[in-house]
């Protein structure tokens, strides 16, 4: 049976493989030698090749404008965001606090002023100027452009509290003394209760 | 002048020293296994001639690098079947690369089978059946497997031919032959082509 089934699979492979060029096979490529022709290039896979191509080199264009919009790690975003913060600072913050109270309160506006350039800072004062001058100082993050101006607010440092007078308290009565009856002795009690035979 | 008696080196010879004539002579004597090999790798006859056509193309301009250490016809293969490979890892003919006939070729082949098939009208459908499914199943084999089978059936190259072009040994060619027809086999068993 298995015989059988290997001939047709032979017959049919023979098949597949049938055929033999023309007779003016020889006369054409005798005439493209003549004629100095080189090796076809496969003109029907460069259709297809072609646009593959060029939707390669959008894709990379694409990815590369995003990537100049995207802000650059900098010293900017790692006061923005602690977690980015380098290991010195995280070295820092490891330090024991002051306990001067105000040292202790952050302020906002200070904190700010350090984040932006001097001319970023003067751009706040006049906010007509500020996206032309955010520009000049941070030419590369258009991030910061789009940053809302910064609120003043007052500190919230609170005013040390005056030494008050002292709180004079009345002096309070002392007590009547408890008189307290002794209490009897409960073994005798019992001995009393229960008188051993 | 007669070449009937004229070697293959002789004709390379002439032929490099500028006999067109020669080289016609090489191109005629072995175009049909040149194309046959093509046909193999890629299914399609106007492929196949593209493909004979730029391998002999390529083999001419190649005339000085045949050192004659195996015999021109298998250096020949193996250019031809090069360039039949390249033209089938195009991306176009991923889709219909491997002998995809065309509705006609399918006809011709069941009108053989029927001549070749017993005289009932059974019979004769069962053996085309049959047929048409090893066809599928041969279409659906891995390539490696699927050039072993049809270039040793072709019956125009041995084994060492075959080794040449496909850049294996011998025995890894006769095992492939063999796997791919243990393959073909297990598919008809399990479509119910044929019983367990």
């Amino acid at each position: 049976m298995n015989n059988d089934i290997d001939r047709v699979i032979d017959d049919v492979a023979r098949e597949l493989t049938a055929g033999e060029p023309d007779g003016a096979f020889k006369a054409r490529v005798l005439a493209r030698i003549e004629s100095g022709e080189s090796v076809r290039r496969n003109w029907r896979a460069a259709w297809i090749i072609a646009p593959l191509a060029a939707a390669a080199l959008i894709a990379i264009a694409i990815t590369w404008s995003h990537r100049d919009v995207r802000p650059k790690p900098s010293a900017e975003v790692g006061a923005l965001h602690p977690s980015s913060q380098t290991a010195a600072s995280r070295t820092e913050n490891l330090e024991p606090r002051t306990t001067n109270p105000e040292s202790r309160i952050p302020n906002p506006k200070s904190r700010i002023l350090r984040l932006r350039s001097p001319e970023l800072s003067r751009a706040m004062a006049d906010p007509s100027e500020a996206p032309q001058a955010r520009r000049r100082a941070n030419p590369v993050s258009d991030v910061a452009v789009l940053a809302p101006p910064s609120l003043t607010v007052d500190s919230i440092a609170l005013a040390p509290i005056a030494a008050g007078d002292s709180l004079q308290l009345p002096q309070l009565d002392t007590p009547a003394s408890l008189d307290i009856a002794p209490l009897e002795n409960p073994r005798t009690e019992n001995q009393n209760e229960n008188p051993e035979p | 002048v007669s070449t009937v008696c004229v070697t293959d080196a002789d004709l390379v010879t002439r032929a490099r020293q500028g006999d067109p004539a020669a080289f016609g002579e090489l191109v005629d004597r072995h175009r049909t296994a040149v194309y046959r090999a093509a046909l193999a790798a890629l299914g399609s006859h106007a492929e196949a001639e593209d493909a004979a056509q730029d391998a002999f193309l390529l083999a001419y301009r190649r005339l000085d690098t045949f050192r004659g250490d195996a015999s021109f016809k298998t250096w020949l293969l193996t250019i031809a079947w090069h360039q039949a490979i390249n033209r089938r890892r195009s991306l176009r003919r991923v889709w219909r690369r491997m002998v995809e006939p065309r509705p006609d070729e399918e006809r011709e082949a069941a009108l053989e089978s029927v001549a070749d098939a017993g005289p009932t009208p059974e019979a004769v459908a069962a053996h085309a059946q049959l047929r048409s499914a090893v066809r599928n199943a041969i279409r659906h084999l891995s390539p490696a497997l699927r050039d072993a089978l049809l270039l040793a059936q072709s019956g125009e190259y041995g084994y060492d031919d075959i080794g040449a072009m496909l850049n294996a040994p011998v025995g890894t060619i006769k095992w492939r032959v063999s796997e791919a027809r243990r393959k073909v086999r297990e598919v008809l068993r399990k479509s119910g082509h044929i019983d367990e």
